[in-house]
């Protein structure tokens, strides 16, 4: 147990081998995962539990801290706590030892205080406190045998015993006196206490700290002097104007050396004529059409497709988008945002970015979210959970769904209109903005303003950083390829029955008089239900101009969440998600007619 | 700037944190409002040494420093704390 | 010794700041400002972006200036190059990755001969001053900020 971001879910997974993702920023672990640790021949099972500040649960995390700890009364509590900000955390260890559980506190990134000339005596405040202390540094897995050791003997001693110590320490006068209260705080003697207030609590601790806390002659570092340049708005904005730009740059670079380079001809030149040939049926059978090439009609011959994205086939499209073009795009976009992560710059965007997000009625951490959903919408909208009001989080949710488009949707529109993704792009932000205004200002509830720490930066390492990009690419994976399957499958047999031209007439009057757009999308759109990539690739396929594939793109970005999203959206949100519904039918009727309105305001098609 | 808020107290001045220009240092005297515990939770505690390290336009957070630590508050938290300059 | 530092920044910073402000102003315009060995505006998204990177990549050098050797002015100058060396690196990354496969349909990599060729000039702005702005690391021992 400890604070966010001190570096617990580091520990659990050194010592579990685990797979939880740690971060520098709040929110990251918001369930408690169990896992098992070896010790010595047995096995022991571990809890990683969300960061809490205290024992009073002021949100959902801290709250499941709490009942954590109620149902596990026999339970060793590792308290992890950061060697450079021992206060903090000694207030929590504090109300830990008032609970009366067996305790070991780990103090943890140990090397980052020592880099602040931050140095704590840790005999002298085990001796104050009468649990063990370990000095650790998680990432690099030091202390983290002694810690295990050291827990499995560790005892209970209560808060009376603290003051006990305190006294012997030379604070207290009395020798009747058993370390109460009163001593502390510079009152008569009274009764030995069982809890302690809040403000006793800190007392307290700053007693303990004195002691044990000596901190040296703080210079400032060529790091710290980065740290802060990058955070003040004059000379962090034009940094992180460059950061975003490297961040697309090489998310273009990459996906394109991948897909266009490599993948491309693989699928076409190999997959697509060996699945051709060798697929039993041959063309016009059913099962043939389904899962390897529908073909297309020219000069009323049938014709087989030459690429894998025209072909439709369950085993040609649907691979081919999932592996070819999706999964690089996915791959480097978890790797940047991972590294990020670990140096330590996502908070200063965070801040930097606070100004602009409280006017639509956001938190700085609301980038995370959307930065999260640029990957993957499910995820993103998951991580709304960190925003605090009820209100953050509908507003959050129901624009990210709408206007924030996922990597794979990103990496087939860079695939199919590539000079005009950023545009697409562009008009969804500014969507996410104006929609996130109006919805501010619609929805009753404030704000809270934001409170965050800014780490110090540090090299990142490259085993989280591997274990991170491993854990989130392959759930990506196990979500996409099922539905990406399922979705072209429904979609053909579909086609094949004639429904979707049925459908396509029936809503051609919104189509075609609203949007302007062919009636055919109407196929599309519905399989953008499952897989909005998937979509997107089939719109390609459906002749019309370049704005009307424009106006079709948006559309499908906007008009309704893919189904992993979907899924997502009812659990973090319950019945709010049936407003965002409704938000979202009126975002797509007014921002997409909108774009169409700009295309005939321009005279074109 | 918010005369009101700014009044001699013995040896300093006090100013809301907001208002303090980077590079500025203080005591912190008193906090207001009914965010203390979320604050005291992160080290501001009335009696801490504070100092300001920027701030962000258009009535953005600031980003200040305690016991050599880094954080970044809203405005309107910022305006809660008192801070005794010296 | 102080004296040559600065000038050298100085003439690095303001060498940045104006091919910066050229490939701004050539992407606004439209132009594609290619010579054999130096290639100002390589499309819109490079340019304009990249570009006003690169703008700032100049600004931060000479900022840098100044009471040199001070933490802070180091700092901004250490930014100034690490703002270089992002539109350094992510331009040499897209150079590479365009030379690494093939077009010719029936291989899959570039032969050796071929690859080279492909990562001939011209070059960007930025991969060209890239070697220049390396002096800062040993300007930053030298001046003994850690």
């Amino acid at each position: 147990m400890g604070h966010p971001n001190v570096g617990k879910s580091v520990i659990f997974n050194r010592l579990t081998g685990a797979d939880v993702i740690s971060s520098n920023y709040p929110g990251t672990t918001v369930d408690y995962k169990k896992g098992l640790m070896r010790h010595k021949g047995t096995d022991i099972e571990v809890i990683d539990v969300p960061g809490t500040f205290s024992l009073e649960p002021r949100d959902k995390a801290e709250g499941v801290a709490l009942t954590m700890l109620k149902d596990n009364p026999q339970a060793r509590i590792i308290c992890v706590i950061d060697a450079s900000k021992l206060e903090r955390g000694l207030y929590l260890a504090l109300d830990l030892i008032e609970q009366g559980h067996p305790l070991v506190l780990a103090l943890n990134m140990w090397d980052i205080a020592h880099d602040k000339n931050i140095n704590v005596d840790a005999e002298k405040l085990s001796s104050l406190l009468g649990v063990p202390v370990i000095p650790t540094v998680a990432v690099s897995a030091e202390g983290l045998s002694l810690l295990m050791d050291t827990l499995l003997d560790a005892g209970t001693p209560g808060i009376a015993e603290v003051g006990k110590r305190l006294r012997l320490a030379g604070l207290m006068t009395s020798q009747a006196c058993e370390g109460c209260r009163g001593c502390l705080l510079g009152k008569a003697c009274g009764e030995i206490p069982e809890h302690l207030t809040s403000d006793e609590r800190w007392a307290m601790v700053e007693q303990i700290a004195q002691r044990t806390v000596t901190v040296g002659h703080y210079r400032h570092t060529l790091k710290d002097a980065i740290g802060d340049y990058t955070v003040k708005p004059l000379t962090g904005t034009p940094f992180a104007i460059a950061v975003l730009y490297a961040f697309w740059s090489i998310f273009s670079t990459f996906s394109g050396l991948i897909t266009d380079g490599f993948m491309v001809k693989a699928f076409d030149l190999y997959w697509l004529p060996w699945l051709q040939e060798w697929f039993p049926g041959g063309p016009g059978t059913w099962i043939y059409g389904v899962m390897v090439d529908l073909g297309h009609v020219k000069d009323g011959v049938w014709t087989a497709s030459t690429t894998c994205l025209e072909s439709f086939g369950v085993l040609t499209s649907g691979l081919y988008l999932e592996i070819g073009v999706v999964l690089p795009a996915v791959f480097i976009f978890y790797i940047m945002l991972a590294l990020l992560e670990d140096v330590g710059y996502l908070p200063r965007l965070a801040v930097l970015m606070d100004t602009f997000l409280h006017k639509i009625g956001l938190h700085g951490y609301a980038v995370v979210p959307t930065i999260l959903s640029l990957g993957c919408n499910v995820p993103g909208v998951e991580a709304t959970r960190i925003l605090e009001t009820k209100k953050q989080r509908f507003v959050m949710m129901t624009i990210l769904a709408i206007f924030i488009p996922c990597g794979a949707q990103i990496a087939i529109m860079h695939d199919v209109i590539p000079r005009y993704t950023g545009f697409v792009m562009a008009y969804l932000f500014l969507g996410y903005f104006v929609f996130g205004f109006l919805l501010n200002r619609v929805i009753p509830g404030t704000t809270p303003d934001i409170i965050m720490d800014v780490p110090v930066y540090q090299r990142p390492i490259m085993r989280d950083v591997r274990r991170k990009v491993a854990m989130r690419t392959k759930s990506f994976l196990k979500d996409a390829i099922p539905y990406v399957t399922l979705g072209i499958l429904i979609v053909n047999i579909l086609y094949s029955q004639g429904a979707i031209d049925a459908l396509a007439k029936a809503s051609a009057p919104v189509f075609e008089g609203w949007f302007g757009v062919p009636r055919q999308t109407a196929g599309p759109l519905l399989a953008a239900f499952l897989r909005k990539d998937l979509a997107i690739a089939q719109l390609s396929a459906i002749p019309m101009t370049e704005y009307q594939l424009i106006t079709a793109i948006v559309l499908v970005s906007i008009y309704f969440p893919c189904i992993g999203t979907f899924f997502m959206m009812l659990k973090e949100g319950g019945k709010a998600f049936f407003g965002s519904l409704i938000v979202l039918i009126c975002v797509a009727f007014t921002w997409v007619g909108l774009l169409r309105l700009v295309w005939n305001i321009m005279g074109v098609q | 700037m918010r005369l009101s808020h700014i009044r001699k107290k013995g040896i300093g001045m006090i100013k809301d944190l907001y208002e303090l220009a980077p590079d500025e240092q203080g005591v912190i005297v008193a906090i207001e409002g009914g965010r203390r515990h979320h604050l005291t939770d992160l080290g501001l505690r009335v009696g801490k040494r504070i100092k300001m390290v920027t701030r962000q336009p258009f009535k953005g957070p600031v980003v200040v420093q305690v016991d050599q630590v880094t954080l970044s508050l809203g405005k309107g938290l910022a305006l809660k704390i008192k801070v005794e300059v010296a | 010794m102080r004296r040559v530092w600065q000038g050298y920044f100085a003439f690095l910073g303001m060498t940045v700041l104006s091919c910066g402000l050229l490939e701004f102003l050539a992407a606004a315009a439209g132009h594609q400002l290619t010579f054999p060995f130096i290639a100002f505006s390589t499309g819109a998204f490079r340019g304009l972006w990249g570009g006003l990177v690169t703008i700032f990549s100049g600004i931060f050098l000479l900022r840098g200036l100044g009471d040199f050797g001070e933490v802070h002015r180091m700092a901004k100058l250490l930014m100034g190059c690490i703002l270089l060396w992002i539109m350094a690196a992510t331009d040499i990354f897209a150079l590479i990755a365009a030379a690494v496969p093939s077009i010719d349909s029936g291989r899959w990599f570039n032969s050796g001969p071929l690859f080279l060729r492909a990562l001939a000039p011209p070059y960007t702005p930025a991969v060209i001053l890239l070697p220049f702005s390396l002096p800062v690391m040993l300007c930053l021992r030298r001046f003994g900020v850690p």
